[in-house]
């Protein structure tokens, strides 16, 4: 009974599982970039997210098909429905990893991939500040003094804790996506607990940050960049929430 | 709340030895729609007709247990002819008398007693603006309704069925030999009607339930398996038997 339904419903299972995978890893990428353990281009971003962009639109048409051949009720109809919904909430998880990548990849860049320095004139202000790149041999040390900024994930304390935070995030990235593929109630439940976290870690992150620019004590343009990371990173948990919240719609019916 | 126009009780149904309805307890509300549904042989269209007695007439049929309209037992005192008055049925094949539009629909009210041509001309007028088909049926009253298409044939049936105020339409599936067309006005019709009938329809067509019900109930060998919101049931139906039914996936 309902043999080619049940085939379809399953090859919409394994490209949604495909498409959890490529959010995966778009989001372990951008925390390798952001650890300095990998360093992305451009290409390589776009690539990826192309891939996923291409697979969500596939599982747009599967699904649009299906309701219209089907007319699918019940929990077809929840998982069909459940499906449109997950999908752009991956596909966002993909983009928004992307983003974190980009931001992480462009302090490369400017840098040349070496720490930014920092020029300090004679009373230590603080000056304009200089890529790595625009250091030359002609400037002399006598009048002007250089100063390293770390990378992000080598503020002190700060690094460590946005790391975390990506860490944790790519936890319920995971979670969700496994909690589809084994129906799995409990682990939906928990990544929807889990999202409470991952605001916590935002809004530390964004109390610490404030506290240190008003005692200058983080460069201004390191501390936007980190604060652009920490929401990327709450807006990937978000979806992750979603995420959850459809595969419970789809096994029990209920909307969160 | 809505009040309650039909109570079903302990009702169980025989032919012969055949039990087709077990212990049926349901009721309906006043003008709300209640779908049907189940498998052939489940005992829907039994006990839609068991609403206006019409198994009365099936030899060996046996029924026991409680059907109130209005809280008034239809198998006790009620005169049947009175209670068909109350109680309308329209069939799955249109059924149209072979005569004239205009006396199809005038047949009920004049058995009724009423003689008056300005009383019977305006009941037709209204009969077929109740049910949507005064435009397509003014200038053909008296025309044979055997001419008809099936789909006007079954709207005229419903205007014959409503020529006689009833305060419920029975349908057994009544757009199941209409093409789609027909059938998406018989759905609105009914849709329409509403607000003035209590309608019970007997349905196969899942998504016509779907479409056109308040309430839906699933029936499988003779049981009311469930009766729920037909919002409900088509996405969470409580029982495996129902959820296997809808989604095809049953046997």
């Amino acid at each position: 009974m309902r043999i080619r339904l049940d085939e379809q419903l399953e090859n919409l299972n394994e490209e949604l599982i495909s498409l959890g995978v490529l959010c995966e890893k778009a989001i372990s990428r951008s925390i390798e970039a952001l650890r300095q353990q990998a360093t992305l281009n451009e290409e390589q971003i776009s690539d990826l997210n192309l891939q996923i962009e291409s697979k969500e639109r596939s599982i747009e048409e599967r699904c649009i098909k299906l309701l219209m051949q089907q007319q699918p009720v019940a929990r077809d109809l929840r998982l069909i429905s459940s499906a449109l919904k997950m999908v752009t909430d991956m596909k966002r998880i993909g983009i928004q990893a992307g983003n974190i990548a980009e931001i992480v990849d462009i302090n490369e860049a400017t840098n040349g991939f070496k720490p930014f320095k920092r020029d300090l004139n004679d009373d230590g202000d603080m000056g304009r500040v200089r890529t790595g790149n625009e250091i030359s041999e002609d400037d002399t040390p006598s009048n002007t003094q250089t100063e390293e900024i770390p990378p992000i994930y080598q503020l002190p304390e700060l690094g460590d804790e946005i790391v975390r935070m990506a860490d944790a995030t790519r936890q319920m990235v995971t979670e969700s996506i496994d909690a589809f593929v084994n129906k799995d109630e409990e682990t939906a439940n928990k990544v929807m607990a889990k999202d409470d976290e991952i605001d916590r870690y935002f809004v530390e992150i964004k109390d610490e940050i404030v506290e240190r620019l008003k005692k200058s004590d983080v460069h201004g343009e390191r501390a936007i960049d980190l604060l652009m990371v920490a929401k990327y990173l709450e807006r990937i948990g978000d979806h992750a929430e979603n995420i959850a919240r459809w595969v419970l719609y789809s096994i029990e019916g209920k909307v969160r | 709340m809505k009040k309650n126009k039909i109570t079903i009780k302990d009702t169980n149904l025989y032919y012969d030895d055949f039990h087709a309805l077990k212990d049926i307890n349901m009721e309906m509300a006043e003008n709300e729609i209640t779908a049907f549904i189940g498998p052939s042989g489940c005992g829907k269209s039994t006990l839609l007709k068991s609403l206006n007695r019409m198994n009365d007439l099936i030899e060996g049929c046996k029924i026991t247990g409680d059907i109130r309209l209005d809280g008034e037992d239809i198998y006790g005192n009620m005169d049947v002819n009175l209670l068909r008055k109350r109680v309308g049925m329209v069939f799955q094949r249109p059924n149209p008398f072979p005569m004239s539009v205009y006396d199809n629909i005038a047949y009920g009210p004049r058995t009724h007693g009423i003689r008056s041509r300005v009383e019977l001309d305006e009941i037709v007028e209204n009969s077929l603006r109740g049910a949507a088909a005064w435009d397509d049926f003014k200038d053909r009253l008296k025309q044979s309704a055997l001419g008809l298409s099936g789909g006007q044939q079954q709207r005229l049936c419903i205007a014959r069925a409503i020529a006689v105020e009833p305060e419920v339409l029975l349908m057994d599936e009544p757009t199941s030999a209409l093409d789609p067309i027909s059938t998406a006005k018989i759905e609105e019709l009914v849709q329409e009607i509403k607000d003035r009938y209590t309608v019970v329809i007997v349905t196969h067509n899942m998504q016509q339930a779907a479409r056109i019900s308040d309430v839906t109930a699933f029936f499988l060998l003779g049981e009311l398996i469930e009766m729920e919101k037909t919002d409900k049931i088509f996405s969470v139906p409580k029982d495996k038997r129902t959820e296997d039914y809808i989604t095809g996936r049953f046997g």
